[in-house]
C-alpha cells in the first residue's frame, strides 16, 4: 500500500497503532481523573477542581502528571530489586494488550485475531501478576496484605468474567471481535444476554480494582495497598493501569454488550468512544455510592453466585441456541 | 449468603444509586470563598472586640471583670487614673490563643465587649495575633459602626441570657458558680480559678504608668522588635 513494501508496512502499522494506544491510554488516565474528580464532586454536590484551568479544571490532572514526574524515585533497601523495579510495568502492558483486539470501527482493528475474546481474558490476567509483585517486592505487610486480597479476588472474578463472555461467544458464534460486533448489527446483546452483561460488569469492576471491590487500594485499611511504596513515575505507572483497566474492561463491555462502534449518523470511533465513557461513568457513579465490601463477601459472592449464575446463564444459552 | 438477599441487597442498590444520581442534578452548595466574600451565621464569634464610639470614646470602665471571666487569661488590661476615677488605658488580647467562649463578653457589665465576626486572622508569626485596644477598636469600627447617614446602635450582645433558660435572673448558673459565690473565690487569669477574692491579677491593675516606671520595661508593641514582627 502507498509504494511501500508489504514487510515494512506491516511494521509501520504495527508502530503507529502502538503508539496510538499508548497514547490513548495517557490521555484517557488524564481525561478518566479528572471526571472522576468532577463524578464525585457532583456526588457530594461539590464541583470538583476548577482553579486550574478556568472553570472546568481541565487542567488539573495534567499538573498532576507533571507533579508526579519530577517526584523522586524512591525504592527502600529491603525490597527485592528487579521485582520491585519490574513490577509497574506489567499491569500497564496488560492494559495495552487488551486494546489489541478492540475495533474502534469498521475494520479499524488493531489486530484482527480470530481468538480474539479468548486474547483479551488472557492479557488481562497478567494484570494481578504485576499487583502481585509490587506487594512482594515491596516487603512490605500492607503491600503484601494488599496483593494477596487483589490476587484473590481478581482469580475468583475472572472465572464468571470468563463465563460470560463465552456466553457472548456462543450467542455470536465467534471469538473474533469484529465477528461479535457484526453479529450485533440488528440487536445489541445487553437485550439478549442481560444476564451475561450484568455478569461481566460486576466482575469487570473487580477485575478494574474499582469500589465496591477496591482492595488493591482500600486506603481506609491498607494504606494504600500494592502500591504503597511506590512513588513518582513508578506510581503514576499503577495509576495510569488502574484507569487503564477501568476504561479497557468498559471497552470490552460496550464492544460485546452495547454493539461496539455500531450507531446511527456518527462515525464508528465516537459511538464508541461514547458507549466506553458512559460504561467509565457508570463505574464512578457505583464507585461514589457504594461502600467497600468484605473481603470474605466478595469470594463469597464471587464463588457461591456468581460463578453458579454464569455457568446457568450458559446452560440456558446452549438449550436455546440448540433449539433454534 | 441466600438468593433472597442478594434481591433485597440489588434493590437497596438501586435505590443508593438513584439517591446519588439525584445529588448529581442539584446545584452544588461551594462557597467561592476568596472570589466571593463569605458570610458567617449571625452571633458568629470572631475577636472579642472594644466598643468604641464614634467620637473615639471606649465605653470601658475598666472594671476588670473580663479580665477575670477569661478562662484562658489572654486579656490584660492597664489602668490610669482620670479625674480620680480608674479609667481603661490599654487592652491586649492574644487573640491567637482565645477560645471564643464568650465568656468575657457576658461577663462585662456594660456592654462595653462584643463579639465581631471577623475570622480572617491568619499570619505567618504570633505577634499580629496580639490586639491592643486600637485593633480591637478598627475592628468593632469595620464591622459596627454606621453607614453614612446612619444612626450609630450598639450591637446586640449575644450571651447566654437569650438562649439559656433562666439564666440573667442575677442569681449564679451552675454548680461551680455556686461554689464560687459560696466560698468568695474569683476567677483569676492563667490560674484554676481557686485564687482568694481580692488578689489582683499580677500585672493588670497596677496603673499602667507607674508599673512602667517601676520596672523600666515597656509595652511590646512599643519596641522595634515589635514593629519588626509586625511588618513581615
Ligand atoms: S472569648 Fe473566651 S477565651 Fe476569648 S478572650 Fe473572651 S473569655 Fe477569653
Ligand atoms: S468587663 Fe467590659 S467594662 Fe469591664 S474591663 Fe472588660 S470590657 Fe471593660
Amino acid at each position: 500500500m502507498f509504494g511501500i513494501p508489504e514487510p515494512w508496512w506491516s511494521v509501520i502499522r504495527a508502530v503507529v497503532w502502538a503508539l496510538f494506544i499508548i497514547i490513548f491510554l495517557a490521555v484517557n488516565a488524564i481525561v478518566a481523573v479528572w471526571l472522576e474528580r468532577k463524578v464525585s464532586g457532583r456526588i457530594q454536590r461539590r464541583i470538583g477542581p476548577q482553579r486550574v484551568g478556568r472553570p472546568i479544571g481541565w487542567a488539573q490532572t495534567i499538573a498532576d502528571v507533571f507533579k508526579l514526574l519530577v517526584k523522586e524515585d524512591v525504592r527502600a533497601e529491603a525490597t527485592d530489586k528487579w521485582v520491585f523495579l519490574l513490577a509497574p510495568a506489567i499491569p500497564f502492558a496488560a492494559i495495552t494488550l487488551m486494546f489489541l483486539v478492540v475495533p474502534w470501527g469498521k475494520n479499524l482493528i488493531p489486530l484482527n485475531l480470530n481468538i480474539g475474546l479468548l486474547f483479551v481474558v488472557a492479557v488481562t490476567s497478567f494484570e494481578v501478576l504485576g499487583l502481585f509483585m509490587a506487594g512482594w517486592g515491596s516487603n512490605n505487610k500492607w503491600a503484601l496484605l494488599g496483593a494477596m486480597r487483589t490476587a484473590a479476588a481478581m482469580i475468583s472474578y475472572e472465572l464468571p468474567m470468563v463465563l460470560a463472555i463465552l456466553a457472548v461467544g456462543m450467542t455470536a458464534g465467534s471469538l473474533n471481535m469484529n465477528d461479535v460486533v457484526n453479529a450485533q448489527s440488528r440487536v445489541p446483546f445487553i437485550l439478549i444476554q442481560p444476564v451475561a452483561f450484568l455478569i461481566y460488569y460486576i466482575a469487570s469492576l473487580a477485575e478494574a480494582n474499582r469500589t465496591p471491590f477496591d482492595f488493591t487500594e482500600a486506603e481506609s485499611e491498607l494504606v494504600a495497598g500494592a502500591n504503597i511504596e511506590y512513588s513518582g513515575l513508578r506510581w503514576a505507572f499503577f495509576f495510569l493501569a488502574e484507569y487503564g483497566s477501568l476504561v479497557g474492561t468498559s471497552a470490552i463491555a460496550a464492544t460485546l454488550f452495547l454493539g461496539g462502534w455500531r450507531g446511527p449518523i456518527l462515525p464508528g470511533p465516537v459511538w464508541f468512544l461514547i458507549k466506553t465513557y458512559l460504561l467509565v461513568y457508570v463505574a464512578m457513579w457505583i464507585r461514589w455510592t457504594l461502600p467497600r465490601v468484605r473481603i470474605d463477601q466478595l469470594l463469597d459472592f464471587g464463588w457461591k453466585f456468581l460463578l453458579p449464575l454464569a455457568l446457568a446463564d450458559i446452560a440456558v444459552t446452549g438449550i436455546v441456541l440448540a433449539l433454534l | 449468603m441466600k438468593v433472597a438477599d442478594i434481591g433485597k441487597a440489588a434493590v437497596n442498590i438501586a435505590k443508593g444509586l438513584g439517591v446519588t444520581f439525584g445529588e448529581q442534578l442539584k446545584k452544588p452548595i461551594t462557597n467561592f470563598y476568596p472570589d466571593t466574600p463569605a458570610t458567617v451565621k449571625d452571633g458568629y464569634r470572631g475577636v472579642p472586640v472594644l466598643v468604641q464610639l464614634p467620637t473615639g470614646e471606649f465605653t470601658c470602665t475598666a472594671c476588670m471583670a473580663c479580665v477575670r471571666a477569661c478562662p484562658i487569661g489572654i486579656i490584660q488590661l492597664d489602668t490610669v487614673m482620670v479625674d480620680r476615677k480608674r479609667a481603661m488605658d490599654e487592652f491586649r488580647l492574644e487573640v491567637g490563643r482565645c477560645l471564643q467562649c464568650n465568656l468575657c463578653v457576658e461577663s462585662c457589665n456594660f456592654d462595653a465587649l462584643v463579639m465581631a465576626p471577623e475570622f480572617e486572622l491568619a499570619s505567618y508569626t504570633r505577634e499580629p495575633l496580639v490586639l491592643y485596644k486600637n485593633d480591637l477598636a478598627k475592628l468593632y469600627a469595620k464591622y459596627f459602626w454606621p453607614k453614612e447617614g446612619e444612626e450609630h446602635h450598639f450591637p446586640a450582645r449575644v450571651t447566654s441570657k437569650h438562649h439559656a433558660p433562666g439564666a440573667g435572673t442575677g442569681t449564679p448558673r451552675g454548680p461551680r458558680a455556686a461554689k464560687i459565690a459560696q466560698t468568695g473565690v474569683t476567677l483569676t487569669p492563667g490560674g484554676g480559678g481557686g485564687e482568694p477574692a481580692g488578689k489582683t491579677p499580677v500585672g493588670a491593675s497596677v496603673p499602667a504608668e507607674s508599673a512602667r516606671e517601676a520596672t523600666g520595661t515597656t509595652r511590646p508593641q512599643d519596641t522595634g522588635a515589635q514593629k519588626a514582627g509586625e511588618g513581615a
